[in-house]
């Protein structure tokens, strides 16, 4: 995970990875995600008369955008081979700081746009860390995340701040063609990612770096901004989650980002992501958020304790872990 | 063995789900009806036999005939705090003896941000009344505003909602430092004769009502005639843990070393967290603390608190629970309700009296 413990020897592989050959085992595999959420639409949809209407799924949609999102830059910063782990600060520290400076008496888009500096200053701050200083992703941004939610709460005070004019954030919540903006953001988001990934010289270069640094930078690819880049991407985005979820809940409060770790996580985990770098997709990841969903969803509409809901939600996690050790094994023969 | 594997997992998924479903209604702590349907309203014998061991005090005479579909939400702060856990139960159990149907959703470990996505989820049953305890609902109050649906705030006032019920802070610190004086004046003039008396109330700095409350505790302990050399009130943080509790209480007890402390605690974690970190560090015959709340975890430490807990103010959480539920019928029907006061306090010789299902 640290800038220069990839494998020594290859060469870089400069578009997604090829897929696997035609193994209908492996085919099964691949598809296996798509399966588990067609399977959990259908069982809801039996179980509850409420899951399969369309307002419950654009709740799900408005659900999920914010994970959506910050599911997004975990996954392009997950390809290039690096761990974000950061973005649940990243939200605390956009919220407090936006609520803070409106406030203060600042235009909301002042406030938003010193966020979107704070939130830069992290992904470079990571970058830093990781790319100057070879300390691996996941301890760097868990430093620097842990110091961002001290800021956070240190500008707040450990207090939650009421926006003084929630309207200036009502577009959040606002519908456009019956679809929550939210949701129409993530779909930009994931879009543009897909895009980004699939159909860019810099997305070919992110799998590049992800599958082989070393081979990479023979290749003349410049490794080190390709890493700062993802991590940029990661904290960005984990801004314009901040936002929404301030523009949903009125107020800046220090602690929100912290319960975000598991569904993110368990999202792009979900998706088949090898934690090495070089492989994933954001559509993957898409449908990851939205099993993710769905389960929070459902298993309310179900009146199924929240208890069984975490056992469940591990459950499916730990599936998606095993599925991925038998893909990869089967990739290594 | 690879070919079951991508099926299996859906399989398993869809397994699991249609299991837990068939628990959900199963896990529900139900009251049996006291009184016969009727005309009238349900009096406060009926409520009282109707809870038992629990004892509420009703807050709104509810009617026997209330409306076939009155519908309502509850977003429960963290179903995995025996609090909340208490008082889930309390609002299902006032529900299925009321007659009304009863959604809920768990925000897990006080995840507030996600109490809007929370509300969309239960908005699909059309609640007329929603409940939530959380810090910071404004975005709440105008998406409930937005459908219609009144928000009954529970335990923290939320600027904007149709109503509130909780704890009359005040009142409850000032029974809690009365209680806490009761035992410590003794102590004065025994042992603890001739030594600093800190004042300690654990609460969080960043919800008021739980600072409302320990710094009403400071106010009860000095109108009992006891004046502390000095009062810490340090910061529990977000979530007000059995460990946030143990963490907090070693730390001052380190910069304490000679002091004697008489702690208010706003709810039985912090006060069983400070007891473990004093029986830790060696320091029971240093502090006495009053808890306030008196759940599970609360009442159980009176097991073995080598007398440091002196009491407990008995918030009676699976009570607040039917409360919560009284009050949302009177908000339905645009109604008053009357919050009590707590005035019961559990200590170590009436606990298994009170609770003796413990």
């Amino acid at each position: 995970m640290t800038a220069t413990t990839v494998a020594q020897q290859g060469t870089p592989p400069t578009s997604p990875p090829p897929k696997p050959k035609s193994d209908p085992i492996d085919r099964i595999l691949d598809v296996g995600i798509y399966i588990a959420l067609g399977v959990l639409v259908i069982v809801f949809s039996i179980a509850s008369p409420y899951f399969l209407t369309v307002g419950n799924l654009l709740n799900i949609g408005q659900a999920v955008a914010q994970t959506g999102i910050l599911a997004a830059g975990v996954t392009i910063a997950l390809i290039a081979g690096q761990l974000d782990i950061s973005f649940g600060s990243v939200i605390a520290v956009t919220a407090v700081l936006v609520a803070v400076l409106t406030g203060a008496g600042l235009p909301a888009a002042v406030a938003v746009l010193g966020a979107v500096v704070a939130g830069l200053l992290v992904g470079i701050l990571n970058g830093v860390l990781i790319v100057n200083l070879n300390i691996s992703s996941i301890i760097s941004t868990l430093a620097v995340g842990t110091a961002v939610t001290g800021a956070a709460y240190l500008l707040a005070n450990g207090q939650v701040i009421p926006l003084p004019d929630p309207a200036a954030f009502s577009w959040v919540n606002v519908r456009v063609f019956g679809l929550p903006v939210p949701m129409l953001i993530a779909i930009a988001v994931y879009v543009a990612g897909w895009v980004l990934l699939a159909k860019t010289k810099l997305g070919a270069h992110i799998y590049a770096v992800g599958g082989n640094s070393s081979a990479a930078l023979r290749a003349g690819i410049p490794v080190k901004r390709i890493y700062y880049t993802v991590l940029v991407i990661s904290s960005s985005l984990a801004v314009l989650a901040g936002v929404i979820v301030l523009g949903r809940t009125g107020a800046g409060d220090p602690s929100y980002g912290a319960a975000d770790m598991f569904t993110v996580l368990g999202a792009v985990l979900l998706s088949g992501i090898g934690l090495g770098g070089g492989t994933g997709s954001v559509q993957r990841t898409f449908v990851g958020v939205l099993i993710i969903g769905v389960l929070a969803n459902g298993l309310v509409l179900l009146g199924v304790q929240s208890y069984y809901q975490q056992l469940v939600n591990g459950a499916v996690l730990v599936l998606a872990v095993v599925m991925e050790a038998i893909r990869r094994k089967r990739r290594s023969r | 063995m690879k070919h079951i594997s991508g099926l299996s997992s859906a399989l398993a998924i869809s397994a699991t789900v249609l299991l837990m479903a068939g628990c959900a209604t199963a896990s529900n702590d139900s009251a049996e009806p006291a009184a016969a349907a009727g005309e009238g309203r349900y009096t406060q014998q009926d409520v009282t036999d109707a809870t038992g061991i629990h004892d509420v005090t009703s807050v709104f005479s509810v009617p026997k005939q209330l409306p076939d579909d009155l519908n309502l939400a509850y977003i429960n702060p963290s179903l995995a705090t025996s609090f909340f856990k208490a008082m889930s139960d309390g609002y299902k159990a006032a529900a299925d003896f009321y007659g009304v149907d009863l959604h809920e959703a768990d925000l897990g470990n006080f995840n507030f941000a996600d109490a809007v996505n929370k509300y969309d989820t239960l908005a699909v049953f059309e609640p007329e009344v929603v409940g939530i305890l959380t810090p910071s609902g404004a975005g709440l109050v105008d998406r409930t505003r937005a459908d219609g649906v009144k928000l009954l705030a529970s335990g923290i006032p939320i600027e904007g909602a149709d109503g509130f019920i909780g704890t009359p802070e005040r009142e409850t610190g000032m029974l809690a430092g009365t209680v806490l004086a009761d035992g410590v004046a003794p102590l004065l003039e025994d042992e603890w004769a001739g030594r600093e008396l800190v004042f300690v109330g654990l609460g969080q700095a960043a919800i008021p009502t739980t600072m409302e409350r320990v710094e009403s505790g400071l106010e009860g302990f000095e109108a009992a005639g006891i004046q502390p050399a000095s009062a810490e009130f340090p910061d529990l943080g977000k979530s007000a843990t059995v460990a946030d509790g143990t963490r907090i209480m070693a730390d001052f007890l380190t910069a304490h070393p000679d002091q004697v402390l008489a702690v208010v605690a706003m709810n039985d974690q912090a006060g069983v967290g400070a007891l473990q970190a004093v029986q830790a560090a060696g320091r029971q015959d240093d502090v006495r603390i009053v808890t306030i709340g008196a759940d599970e975890v609360g009442r159980s430490a009176f097991k073995n608190d080598d007398g440091i807990i002196v009491g407990e103010v008995d918030l009676n959480p699976w009570g607040a629970g039917w409360r919560w539920v009284e009050a949302a019928i009177a908000l339905s029907m645009d109604e008053e309700f009357v919050i009590p006061a707590p005035d019961r306090v559990i200590t170590r010789d009436n606990v298994a009296e009170l609770y003796p299902e413990d």
